[in-house]
C-alpha cells in the first residue's frame, strides 16, 4: 500500500503495539518461582511511577514480592526488551542496506569480537567491575568496538565502503576471532563451560546498571537509524540511483554502520550472542507490514522487544530452577515460526 | 519544471579504469532543449560518458560544467534538482508500491525529518499522468511488466523536476511497442517542457528516428556529432561498426534508415 495514505493508520498501530508490549512486560513480571498476581504486579510497578505512584495503595502487597519484581525481574525484562529492540533494528537496517536477506547484526563480525573480549575477561578473572558494570561486559564491549573498526577499515576503499567487501571482511575477521576463542578455550579447560554459556547468550545477570548503560545507547541509535528510513528506501532500489536522487549514499552508509556497531556492541556485551532475533524479526515484520523502512524499523523495534521478552520469560520459567540460555530459546522457537511464516505467505521474503 | 535547465558543457573529459582509457578528450556542449542520442559500438564509452555527466563517476575538476559551475562542487541534493539520471539496470528487490517509487523522485527536495507535502504528491501525480502510470499507483513494483516499470522509472526521474534527464539504454530491454512508447514520451518532454534529454541508444534506427542530435562515439572519442542525416551515413557507420550497411531515407520521417548486410 502507498505509505503516505496509511501514515496516520500506522501511527495508531504503532501506539497499540507499544501498549501491548507494556502489558506483555507486566505479564512477564508475574512469571517465576514466586507466585505474584497480575493485579499486584501492576500495583507494584505503578507505585514506582511519578505522579500516579502517590495514589496507589500498598494494601495486600508483599514487600518481598515487590523486591523480586523491582530488583530482579524488572531489570531483566527491560534489558531483554532493549536487546531485542536493538538487534531487530540493526538486522532490519543492515538487510536493507546490504540488500541481502541473510544479513544479521553479527554479519560484521562484531559478535566474535565480543566473544573474544568476554573470553579474555573470563579467563583473566571475571569478578572485577568497572563503574558498576562487570569486567566481562567492559571487555566484550571493547572487543566488539575494536572488531567493528577493524572490519570497517579493511573494507574501506578510498572514501567508499563497498558492500560486498564489508560483508566479506566481516566474515573473515569473524572466523579468525572465533578461532582465537577456541585456542584460548583449549588452553584454559577449566573456563570452557563459562565461556560456552556466555556465547549462548543470556540476560540472567541483568541489573539496573546494565539497563542504565543500554537504554540511552539503544534509544539514541534506534531513533537515528529511523531518521534514515527514507534514505534506506531509496538506497534499496540501488546505490547509483540513490546517489542520483540526491542521497549522500556513503555518508548514510557510514552513519548506519556506526550506529549499528555501537548498538550491537552494547547488546552483545550485556547479553552475550543472542542469535536469530536480528534475522527473523525484521523478516516477519516485512511479511506483515511491507517493505517501507519508515514502517519496518519502528515495528521491528517493538517486535524485537516483544520477541525477546517472551523468549526470556520462557528461558527463566520453563524448567525451574534450570536457566535455559535465551539464545537457545530464540532459535528453538524463532526458527519454526519463521518457517511457518514463509510457508504461509508463499511469498518471497525479498 | 519550466526552463530550469542550464546548459551542460564538457571540456576535455578523459576517463580511465586502471590503465585502460575509456574516454579520451571528449568535448560536447548540450545547450538547446531536445533529444540527444549517444551512439557507438559496445565498449565505446557511452555509459561512462553518461556516468561522468551524472557524476555517478566523479569527473576531474573543471571538466564538466552545469551552467557556469563546475559539476564537482554541487552537493548530491543540489545536483539531483538539476539532473535526473536513470542507470541501465534497476532491480527492485524491495516491493514498494509504484506511488512510493515515484515519490522517491522528490527526495532531493525533502529535509531529513520532513515528509512528502501536498505539492510533492501533486508533482508525482503529474509525472505519473504524463507517463501513463497513474492507474498503476497502488500496484507493487515487482508485479508490473518491464514496459510499465520503465515508464515508472521515467515518472520518478520526472518527479525530480529537473531540466536535464540522462538515461542509459532506456529501451534496450523492451519490445518495439514499448520502445516506441517510451521514446515518444521522452520526445514529448523535450518538446513540451523544453527539457534536455540525453540517451545512450543501441538501436541506430530508433536513434535516427527520434533524436534531434546524435553523438557518435568510437573507442572513447567523439567521432562526429550532428543531425541524424549528418551522422548516419554509410561511411561513418561502416567505419565505426566495422559492418557494411545500406542506408535509405525512411519515407515516413525523412530520416536515414539502416539495413546491415551480412557478409
Amino acid at each position: 500500500m502507498v505509505f503516505i495514505k496509511k501514515r496516520s493508520h500506522i501511527k495508531y498501530m504503532l501506539l497499540i503495539s507499544i501498549i501491548l508490549l507494556i502489558v506483555l512486560m507486566v505479564l512477564s513480571a508475574t512469571f517465576g518461582v514466586a507466585d505474584i498476581s497480575f493485579v499486584n504486579a501492576v500495583k507494584i510497578l505503578s507505585r514506582k511511577l511519578p505522579l500516579i505512584g502517590e495514589f496507589i495503595s500498598s494494601a495486600g502487597i508483599d514487600e518481598t514480592h515487590a523486591r523480586i519484581i523491582v530488583d530482579l525481574r524488572l531489570p531483566r525484562i527491560l534489558l531483554s526488551a532493549l536487546v531485542g529492540a536493538g538487534l531487530a533494528v540493526v538486522g532490519a537496517a543492515l538487510q536493507g542496506m546490504f540488500k541481502n536477506p541473510m544479513a544479521d547484526p553479527y554479519v560484521l563480525g562484531i559478535s566474535s569480537g565480543a566473544s573474544l573480549g568476554a573470553t579474555i575477561a573470563l579467563v583473566v578473572g571475571g569478578s572485577y567491575s568497572f563503574l558498576g558494570v562487570g569486567i566481562i561486559t567492559v571487555f566484550a564491549f571493547f572487543g566488539s568496538v575494536l572488531t567493528a573498526l577493524c572490519v570497517y577499515n579493511i573494507a574501506k576503499v578510498g572514501n567508499k565502503i563497498p558492500t560486498i567487501t564489508l560483508l566479506l571482511s566481516g566474515i573473515a575477521v569473524s572466523f579468525m576471532l572465533s578461532a582465537m576463542v577456541s585456542i584460548i578455550m583449549i588452553f584454559n579447560r577449566s573456563h570452557v563451560e563459562k565461556i560456552i554459556f556466555w556465547t549462548m547468550g543470556s540476560v540472567s545477570a541483568a541489573s539496573w546498571n546494565q539497563v542504565g548503560f543500554l537504554l540511552p545507547i539503544i534509544l539514541i541509535s534506534v531513533c537515528t537509524i529511523i531518521s534514515f528510513s527514507r534514505d534506506l528506501n531509496v538506497m534499496s532500489t540501488g546505490e547509483e540511483t540513490a546517489k542520483s536522487l540526491g542521497i549522500e549514499v556513503e555518508k548514510v552508509k557510514k552513519s548506519i554502520i556506526f550506529m549499528c556497531s555501537v548498538m550491537v556492541a552494547a547488546c552483545v556485551s550485556v547479553s552475550g550472542v543472542i542469535g536469530f532475533v536480528g534475522l527473523i524479526v525484521p523478516h516477519s515484520i516485512r511479511l506483515i507490514v511491507g517493505y517501507d523502512h519508515r514502517v519496518v524499523l519502528p515495528f521491528s523495534a517493538v517486535g524485537g522487544a516483544a520477541f525477546m521478552v517472551i523468549c526470556d520469560t520462557i528461558a527463566r520459567s520453563a524448567v525451574p530452577p534450570v536457566e535455559i540460555p535465551v539464545g537457545v530459546i530464540t532459535s528453538i522457537f524463532g526458527a519454526p515460526y519463521f518457517i511457518y511464516l514463509l510457508y504461509k505467505s508463499k511469498k518471497k521474503v525479498f | 519544471m519550466k526552463d530550469k535547465k542550464e546548459p551542460i558543457r564538457i571540456k576535455n573529459l578523459s576517463w580511465s579504469y586502471g590503465k585502460e582509457r575509456i574516454l579520451d578528450d571528449i568535448n560536447i556542449t548540450f545547450f538547446k532543449s531536445g533529444l540527444y542520442g549517444i551512439i557507438g559500438p559496445n565498449g565505446s564509452g557511452k555509459t561512462t560518458l553518461l556516468k561522468s555527466i551524472s557524476r555517478s563517476l566523479m569527473p576531474k575538476e573543471n571538466v564538466v560544467f552545469l551552467g557556469d559551475r563546475d559539476i564537482t562542487v554541487f552537493s548530491n541534493k543540489e545536483l539531483a534538482r538539476n539532473i535526473a539520471y536513470v542507470p541501465q539496470d534497476i532491480y527492485f528487490e524491495f516491493e514498494f508500491s509504484v506511488m512510493d517509487i515515484v515519490l522517491m523522485g522528490r527526495s532531493p527536495y525533502l529535509k531529513r525529518f520532513h515528509s512528502e507535502s501536498e505539492y510533492d504528491m501533486e508533482t508525482a501525480k503529474n509525472a505519473m499522468q504524463i507517463t501513463n502510470t497513474w492507474h498503476l499507483r497502488e500496484k507493487n513494483i515487482a508485479e508490473i511488466s518491464g514496459g510499465e516499470r520503465q515508464r515508472v522509472i521515467i515518472a520518478r526521474a520526472l518527479a525530480q523536476g529537473t531540466g536535464i534527464m540522462l538515461m542509459d539504454e532506456p529501451v534496450s530491454q523492451l519490445d518495439i511497442q514499448h520502445q516506441v512508447e517510451i521514446l515518444g514520451i521522452i520526445k514529448r518532454l523535450t518538446e513540451d517542457k523544453g527539457m534536455i534529454a540525453i540517451l545512450s541508444l543501441h538501436d541506430l534506427n530508433l536513434a535516427s528516428q527520434y533524436c534531434d542530435h546524435l553523438i557518435l562515439l568510437s573507442k572513447g572519442r567523439v567521432l562526429k556529432q550532428g543531425s541524424p542525416q549528418e551522422i548516419i551515413t554509410e561511411g561513418n557507420i561502416s567505419k565505426v561498426y566495422n559492418t557494411k550497411v545500406h542506408i535509405f531515407e525512411n519515407p515516413f520521417t525523412g530520416r536515414p534508415y539502416i539495413i546491415p548486410f551480412s557478409n
